[in-house]
């Protein structure tokens, strides 16, 4: 039985215990093309039909609610490619009976309406492990495209720009909101490519071994994971599992956040052959230095110091993480509010970062590893990653049944 | 080495399976071969039927006694893995677990060591990290010194004050009472309605001396 192991092959094996199984995500891909293929032939149907979110990015990790992991979530998107004039609640209806008039569907479909999008439940009637967001949207406004391509830092992806239909759940009411999914998503394959082009090489030979695809031919491209991708994933895993059952939980970093800002730093600060716990330590030591920003009235233009500025706050105090490709957008919009509770909540999450890391490169005996990973990534995580390392096995939980006061003897 | 001695060295063999299957990090230490091995690794916190779950790891060394079946195994971890200001633990790294008396009665009832473990061990953990994180014990505390061991009489008799402990176990430790007499706790009622079932309980036990002990460590040094 091994006892030490390097931090790189732990952090792999964690990142992809956390990530969707090939076969699973194939299960996937098959449910969500079927369902494009179906809304797009419905009645007077959704032309462009695609994926959005982290499965798209491919940072995809299962969710971990209530101390428990729970099913994949994908979101997709269904642009109607009509006027605004449909009515935010008549797009979202007319999506509804769009999926009530197929008999598969309708037999899918949750009853709760959601906030943006109506959810097929394949998890409870037993299809796959996951469940699948209809987020039905129209384009965005020409004029508004034009205003916006004059100011955006990446024109080419403004033209994707969306508005997606809107619930508010208090009021019963429905408004549009501008989105840009798609140009997000193209603007992170741009960065993340040439991390792939180093992955994929290794990557390939295991997939075929492991009997998901029949030959190279076959593998999709997004069923790779560079070593940004498996970066990105830890830290959304990390955050789940540090903030859960804390009285701050709401307060948590979003993970658009994670991923825009470990995306630009990757950009920035990273080299594609670097690994993944470089790239992680590459991503821990540029947030860190963010910190000062609670203490310091205005950082953002001081021009002397090292940082890049990911992170910025304004003059009235109100924080800024643009949406690199809405320029209208701004990620960390409620950061201010009481007291900067998001923005101090993101700082105890990068010292917890910085903290679990030292841990971890410091205890490479399974022992003492095992304690800050179960903290960090959740235990069952953990006790899966030991088995399939070989690593000494983890104990069950124990009950125990205590009859222990703890005493004193002053005399010794 | 002593009939007992080989006797408590087999049942500890015996029982370190059973405990290395809740605790697999433990190995028995038994390089010689003979004497009575001790077992030492890591102990793993990792609770289900608690307020607050922890998960850690503690180094420790568990030293069965040659009279295995009478007197409980010492326990110890090192001593810079618990925070400097914790009470309960001595300097050479020996967990105070219980008042002595009590962690013997609770050991006679069963000497198994994965008991042992979970009724005496991980609660002391457990208590140690939830005393650290909200400055209170998850299951009470033992008052320092000799209050402790009073405090534990006072749980076995029902009383609230020392001289009815002493008064008790000098009845335990005595010529028996006669049915009509008075309790020796002051109560007034007669003894066969008073404490007359604990005193004969601990007269017939075989945790006798351990009470006769303790009935002369209390009126030594009170």
């Amino acid at each position: 039985m091994k006892t030490i192991i390097e931090t790189e092959e732990m952090l792999q094996a964690i990142s992809e215990s956390i990530d969707i199984s090939p076969a699973v995500f194939q299960q996937a891909v098959d449910h969500y093309t079927k369902l494009g293929d179906y809304l797009e032939q419905c009645e007077d149907g959704y032309p462009s039909v695609y994926v959005q979110g982290s499965f798209r990015l491919g940072t995809v990790i299962r969710p971990f609610r209530n101390g428990k992991d729970a099913e994949f979530d994908i979101d997709i998107v269904a642009d109607k490619k009509c006027s605004k004039g449909i009515g935010a609640g008549g797009l979202k209806h007319d999506m509804k009976r769009c999926l009530e008039s197929s008999p598969v569907y309708s037999r899918l479909l949750s009853p709760k309406e959601g906030r943006r999008s109506w959810r097929l439940d394949y998890a409870s009637t037993g299809v796959g492990d996951f469940h699948i967001d209809v987020l039905p949207c129209v384009p965005e406004e020409k004029k508004v495209i034009e205003e916006m391509l004059r100011n955006a830092e990446t024109p080419q992806l403004v033209t994707f720009a969306v508005e997606i239909a809107h619930l508010d759940k208090k009021t019963g009411t429905y408004s549009w909101k501008h989105s840009n999914p798609d140009g997000y998503g193209r603007w992170f394959d741009s960065i993340n490519e040439q991390f792939l082009e180093v992955a994929i090489p290794t990557q390939r030979e295991r997939f075929v071994n492991n009997h998901v695809y029949a030959s190279v031919a076959q593998i999709p491209r997004r069923a790779y994971r560079s070593s940004l991708q498996r970066v990105i994933q830890l830290l959304k895993r990390h955050r789940d599992c540090r903030f859960a059952g804390k009285a701050f939980y709401d307060d948590r970093p979003i993970s658009i956040i994670i991923t825009t800002l470990c995306c630009q730093i990757a950009r920035d600060l990273a080299r594609s052959e670097m690994s993944v716990s470089e790239v992680l330590d590459v991503v821990v030591e540029e947030l860190k230095r963010y910190r000062i920003l609670l203490e310091k009235e205005s950082y953002g233009n001081s021009s002397n110091d090292s940082s890049r500025g990911y992170i910025r706050v304004k003059d009235d105090g109100h924080w800024n993480i643009p949406n690199p490709v809405d320029p209208r957008e701004n990620f960390a919009d409620r950061w201010h509010e009481n007291d900067n509770a998001k923005a101090i909540a993101f700082f105890q999450w990068i010292e917890w970062l910085v903290e679990d890391m030292k841990l971890l490169s410091k205890g490479k005996e399974s022992g003492t590893s095992f304690r800050s990973l179960g903290l960090a990534f959740g235990e069952d995580v953990i006790r899966k990653v030991y088995r399939n390392l070989e690593l000494n096995p983890v104990p069950m939980a124990q009950k125990i049944e205590p009859i222990s006061r703890p005493y004193y003897d002053q005399e010794r | 080495m002593t009939r007992n001695g080989e006797k408590s060295r087999e049942i500890v063999l015996q029982q370190f399976g059973s405990l290395m299957a809740a605790q697999p990090l433990l190995t028995l230490r038994d390089e010689d071969g003979i004497g009575i091995p001790t077992i030492g690794g890591d102990l793993v916190l990792h609770t289900y039927n608690v307020i607050e779950v922890y998960n850690y790891m503690y180094p420790i060394q568990i030293y069965p006694n040659k009279m295995f079946d009478l007197f409980a195994p010492i326990v110890r971890t090192k001593r810079d893995v618990i925070s400097a200001d914790y009470e309960h633990i001595y300097y050479n790294g020996e967990l105070c677990l219980e008042v002595p008396t009590k962690v013997a009665i609770e050991w006679r009832k069963n000497p198994n060591l994965l008991t042992f473990v979970n009724q005496l061990v991980l609660p002391w953990f457990y208590s140690y990290e939830y005393y650290m994180r909200h400055k209170q014990y998850p299951f009470g505390v033992r008052e320092h010194g000799l209050d402790g061991w009073f405090q534990l009489y006072y749980d076995l008799f029902e009383v609230s004050s020392s001289e009815q402990v002493i008064a008790l176990l000098r009845g335990v430790i005595s010529a028996p009472y006669f049915c009509h007499e008075k309790c020796p706790c002051g109560s007034g009622k007669t003894y066969s309605e008073c404490h007359k079932p604990q005193i004969m309980g601990m007269k017939n036990s075989s945790n006798y001396s351990l009470y006769k002990q303790d009935y002369e460590r209390f009126t030594r040094r009170t």
